[in-house]
């Protein structure tokens, strides 16, 4: 179905994007940085000066100023997943725009932002959020990680599992507890640089898939952060802003959905018209033909939903319940779509070479992470009828 | 220093590329357009001067269709500071003397100390164009460069010949064509085609230019019957018994080749 969100200067940028992947991030690259576990460095500074990534950052701060417009944002996720290699840029960059960067944009001081932004525009400074704990995933609540107030700053002590970016990141958004309990205002985001003293996160996580892409577990024993590095000045303000940001994550998710889902329908369309069996191509039976359609049909509604959702959040009226439903809703049906298409490629459809077995498996964690797609459901539902 | 690229949107080469049986001409609408990679490369060569010395004006100029707009809008997007865009129904077909014609009198009106243009298209294949452009301006011509070096008051490069590779130089101005040895053209980024928005891009009509497409005391070149090519028969299979010399001799005889 055709899609009306997009003017001419998206269909300009896909071309960028494009070619970007043509030229920059090719399945040799790709490879390397499956086996180093995360996407280089020059490959993301290359994305910036294309302005690839680093669409949230304003343009006084040298990026694209479009953290209210996702349309651009969402461009650049079709066409870097659409071939199918590249999925660890679009994790690497998705971080860095939709997770990190929004933080300082929305509540960073303004010497924070000056400090800051203009590094992450170019991806000089990588950027990674940090709320998981061992202990606190789905319950944020009962994090431990302490952040203590001393003269002049805080010292942080604890630990952060599955942070995204976590090892490559030089500036992490740290979710930190500052008060005594565990009501919203105990929590503050400090901003945690690579280098400080006692922070360790070097720990790579070895993962089902997103192999390329890294996820770190971060340490902290009396790490020093001084107060400038308290995001907004002012603390008990963490879980404001983290409400605040969710509907662009949750979007973000979503739209990585939709993107991987056209791309796994384009996959399985050319594999099943030319794979052969009883002398005929694969999708010349009827029950192809029917998961064909089913696909097809699921994708368009998914980029109905998106394009709707992307049109709110760019009015800034996309709420946090609506995001939930996006995410989960989107998270499953790519799921669908994965696993009917891995089912149409055979064998094939279990080997790590071809490009549906990778997005398989990388999207197991679509319904996991950006909270649960059962968190997301309990959110809708207390929507609908509070907490009974 | 202000110079002009002659850029051409061409059917993609890797895609499809078909002629009407109706009109003889490209099917336009049926592939999918670009701009050709060796007219990148001329910007690039320009681009790449204009990098490197300020005060540089590069100016991309098309003949094309009204729909060729989004490639004007991909070179003022690569770093071309203005654009013009030649369109007029009296073009449809034109051929290389008429094309040539239009392009002197746009770079007439634009001004320029140097023209850049790609040796040869990939659909049209003339590659006399930038040689009677620059003879209708009465400027010097470089053409077919595998390499180019701008040095003001002057303009030098290698033209490539099948016999030699031969050093070349003109005083400015001049026109000059290059192939594609030249180094592949930089792609637009995103603030690019943001301000690509705001340069300026000039659309002239045939009337603007004071050129008369239909004007008979000129010699042009008309399609007059475009038929499909026939399929390809067997050809004949000589085996050699002896009087393969001779029967190959009689082929080539028979079908009046010697
Ligand atoms: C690859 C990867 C990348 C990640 N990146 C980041 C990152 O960048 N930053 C970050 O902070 N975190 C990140 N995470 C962490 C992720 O967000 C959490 O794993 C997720 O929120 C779930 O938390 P948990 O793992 O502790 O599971 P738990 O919370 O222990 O949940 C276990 C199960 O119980 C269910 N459950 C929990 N509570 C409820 C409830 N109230 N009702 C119904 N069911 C419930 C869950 O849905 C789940 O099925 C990442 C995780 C992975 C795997």
């Amino acid at each position: 179905m055709q899609r009306d969100v997009y003017d001419e200067d998206h269909e300009a940028f896909r071309e960028v994007v494009k070619e970007f992947i043509k030229r920059y991030a090719t399945p040799e690259k790709a490879k390397q940085w499956d086996a180093d576990g995360e996407v280089d460095r020059d490959t993301m500074q290359a994305a910036a000066e294309h302005g690839i990534v680093g669409l949230s950052v304003p343009e006084e701060y040298g990026g694209a100023g479009m953290l209210h417009d996702f349309r651009f944002r969402c461009v650049a996720i079709e066409e870097i997943l659409r071939p199918g290699h590249a999925a660890a840029l679009a994790g690497g960059v998705g971080i860095q725009d939709d997770l990190a960067v929004p933080y300082l944009v929305h509540f960073g001081t303004d010497e924070q932002k000056q400090k800051w932004l203009p590094k992450m525009a170019t991806c000089e400074v990588l950027g990674a959020l940090a709320m998981t704990e061992p202990g606190a995933g789905s319950d944020l609540r009962s994090a431990r990680t302490t952040a203590k107030k001393v003269d002049g700053g805080y010292v942080v002590n604890g630990s952060k599992i599955f942070i995204s970016s976590g090892k490559t990141a030089d500036l992490v958004v740290t979710f930190v507890k500052t008060g005594e309990g565990n009501r919203p205002d105990d929590f503050s985001l400090l901003l945690i640089e690579d280098g400080m003293e006692g922070f360790v996160h070097d720990k790579k996580l070895v993962k089902m898939g997103s192999h390329g892409h890294d996820t770190a577990e971060l340490n902290f024993t009396d790490v020093f952060v001084p107060d400038e590095n308290l995001i907004g000045g002012t603390p008990g303000q963490g879980f404001v802003q983290l409400m605040k940001n969710l509907p662009l994550e949750r979007l973000s998710i979503g739209a990585v959905a939709a993107a991987v889902s056209e791309a796994a329908l384009e996959w399985t369309l050319e594999y099943t018209t030319s794979r052969q069996a009883f002398g005929q191509p694969v999708s010349a039976f009827q029950n192809t033909r029917f998961r064909l359609a089913d696909m097809a049909t699921t994708v368009d509604v998914l980029w109905a939903y998106i394009d709707r959702a992307m049109t709110l959040y760019g009015k800034g009226e996309l709420t946090a319940d609506e995001a939930a439903k996006v995410k989960y809703w989107c998270t499953d049906r790519e799921w669908e779509v994965l696993d009917q298409a891995v089912q149409l490629h055979g064998g094939y459809g279990y080997m790590m070479e071809y490009p549906i077995t990778r997005a398989f498996v990388d999207a197991r964690v679509h319904r996991i992470y950006g909270g649960t797609n059962e968190v997301m459901r309990e959110i809708v539902a207390r929507s609908l009828t509070g907490r009974k | 220093m202000k110079i002009v690229v002659l850029m051409k949107e061409v059917p993609n080469t890797y895609g499809e590329r078909t002629l009407s049986l109706e009109t003889g001409l490209a099917e336009r609408a049926t592939s999918d357009n670009v701009l050709d990679e060796v007219t990148e490369r001329a910007m690039e060569v320009a681009l790449a001067y204009a990098d490197a010395h300020e005060g540089t004006q590069v100016h991309a100029l098309t003949v094309a269709p009204e729909g060729a707009t989004t490639s004007v809008r991909k070179c003022l997007a690569m770093g071309a500071e203005a654009a013009t865009h030649v369109v007029d129904d009296g073009l449809v077909g034109a051929d290389l003397g008429l094309t040539a014609e239009v392009i002197a009198a746009a770079l007439g009106r634009i001004g320029f100390d140097l023209v850049v243009a790609g040796n040869q298209s990939t659909d049209g294949m003339g590659g006399v164009l930038p040689a009677m452009v620059a003879e209708l301006l009465g400027v010097p011509h470089l053409t077919n460069l595998s390499e180019v070096t701008i040095a003001e008051p002057e303009v030098a490069g290698t033209r490539v010949s099948d016999d030699a590779d031969v050093q070349v130089s003109a005083t400015l101005p001049a026109v000059v064509s290059v192939t594609d040895a030249l180094p592949e053209a930089r792609f637009p980024n995103f603030k690019g085609i943001m301000a690509a928005k705001k340069k300026p891009l000039d659309v002239l009509s045939l009337d603007d230019l004071g050129i008369d497409a239909e004007d008979m005391t000129a010699s042009r070149t008309i399609m007059l019957a475009i038929d499909q090519r026939p399929p390809r028969t067997a050809g004949v299979k000589i085996t050699d018994s002896g009087d393969a010399g001779t029967q190959l001799a009689g082929f080539l005889a028979e079908n009046q080749l010697i």
